[in-house]
């Protein structure tokens, strides 16, 4: 269990009794990073952002339970996209990043290589939803585990995932072309 | 191209997907993540009865410095139309025109306190198109800070503060908190493209160019406006018209504490 000193300290409102964050951290921090690290192409970066997740769902009453799992790899897609989004803005906002010969920096690590940026470009102007499927099945969630993540029910996931599939392509062929 | 059958798409779809694996995929140090979100928990917990008696004492010493203060330092105070300008949904407000609600020293005062939490209104739920070609929603941010901001590039305090939201976005970014602006120019994209070339944001910037988008938001007859959305997505400050740094800083650093 967490130290005496923190639970202590912590204000255990926010939590049910029954709820064993360590417990739900163990078991379940490898694959919240692993998506996350999918997103952010940086795994340091993704094992922090994780802890972030984790502590999100500490503030979470209502995803503490059955749902946990679910939700915690769909809060980690959405965060692993809210940090590319932002690392993708600061790299326009300091254009001295980008000077020729200098040594990448962890921000353009973020979108770096040609392929993997394009995708995670294309991941961004999707609808969230939409990205959150994709990502997590390249994860290899099984349809039931991504209708726990995303809260349909497992006969809807085929549907979803062919027209996020479909939205994908289109957007990513208006973007870069046809490249077969 | 791949055709639409769905094993092609499917096929096609995946192998792009794939180049998202990271070149090393290593186990991460389940311990020393643990380690991190106990120290975190522990931090926040601390935290939390010293930030509030902090914040309140500096209140008390500002509450203090307006009772006895003579008033601004001349030249010190932004003029009238540099802290707020009304607003119109069908036309920009006249360059130079003196704002119809500047708020006054005292107005600023009484928006400077956190609203108390049980008195905390729900935030409305939004849809708006962003920048990168998505959609900005409320749920985006559900156990985040938030500062949402109401702007246009024809208003001149608007663009006073912008530098301010770029330093919280900068310093406060990775600790649960975020910065959204949102554009209230009726020509839209056509408009706030150039106008991000030029003033490059690193925060998110939304559209509301329509009354249909507006609408969530009720009511908007001076900019800049800007609402404070806790982690659970109620708003717990607004600000008509420029803010104060110092205050909304404090008010920033209080709800991540909360």
């Amino acid at each position: 269990m967490l130290s005496d000193a923190a639970d202590a300290a912590v204000d255990d409102q926010t939590a049910p009794a029954s709820f064993d964050l360590e417990a739900e951290f163990r078991v379940h921090y490898a694959r919240v990073t692993s998506v996350i690290a999918r997103v952010v192409n940086d795994p340091a970066r993704a094992e922090e952002l994780a802890v972030d997740v984790f502590m999100r769902l500490w503030h979470e009453p209502n995803a503490q339970g059955p749902n946990t799992p679910g939700w915690l790899y769909r809060t980690a897609v959405r965060r692993g996209l809210d940090e590319l989004r932002r690392v993708t803005r600061r790299a326009r906002y300091e254009p001295l990043l980008r000077l020729a010969g200098s040594t990448p920096s962890p921000e353009d690590a973020a979108v770096a290589g040609e392929a993997r940026g394009r995708v995670r470009r294309t991941l961004l102007a999707l609808r969230p939803d939409r990205a959150t499927l994709l990502v997590l099945r390249g994860q290899g969630l099984s349809y039931d585990e991504l209708a726990d993540a995303t809260g349909v029910t497992p006969s809807s996931v085929g549907t979803l995932l062919r027209r996020a599939r479909q939205a994908f392509q289109k957007e990513y062929c208006s973007r870069y072309g046809d490249t077969g | 191209m791949a055709t639409q059958d769905d094993p092609e798409l499917e096929r096609w779809v995946d192998d792009r997907l794939a180049t998202l694996v990271p070149d090393e995929e290593g186990q991460p140090d389940v311990d020393h993540g643990l380690a991190q979100l106990e120290a975190r928990r522990a931090q926040e917990a601390k935290r939390r009865p010293i930030g509030t008696w902090l914040v309140g004492a500096a209140a008390a010493v500002w509450i203090g410095a307006m009772v006895v203060t003579l008033g601004p330092w001349p030249g010190s105070e932004p003029a009238p139309e540099d802290r707020a300008v009304s607003t119109d949904a069908t036309r920009p407000a006249p360059r130079g025109a003196p704002a119809e609600d500047a708020p006054s020293p005292a107005r600023r005062f009484r928006e400077s306190a956190l609203t108390q939490i049980s008195e905390r209104p729900d935030a409305p739920h939004f849809t708006l198109p962003d920048m990168d070609g998505g959609n900005a929603m409320l749920a985006d941010y559900t156990g985040r800070v938030l500062l949402l901001n109401f702007w246009a590039t024809w208003c001149r305090p608007c663009k006073v503060e912008m530098p301010w939201f770029v330093d919280f976005e900068e310093r406060f970014g990775g600790d649960g908190f975020a910065v959204v602006g949102v554009s209230l120019d009726a020509p839209g994209w056509d408009i706030v493209r150039p106008f991000l070339e030029r003033e490059p944001l690193n925060y998110r910037i939304a559209l509301a160019d329509t009354p249909e988008r507006l609408a969530p938001f009720g009511e908007t007859y001076v900019l800049p406006k800007t609402w404070l959305i806790d982690r659970k997505g109620r708003i717990a400050a607004e600000h008509i018209g420029l803010v104060d740094f110092d205050s909304i800083e404090g008010q920033i650093r209080e709800l991540l504490s909360e």
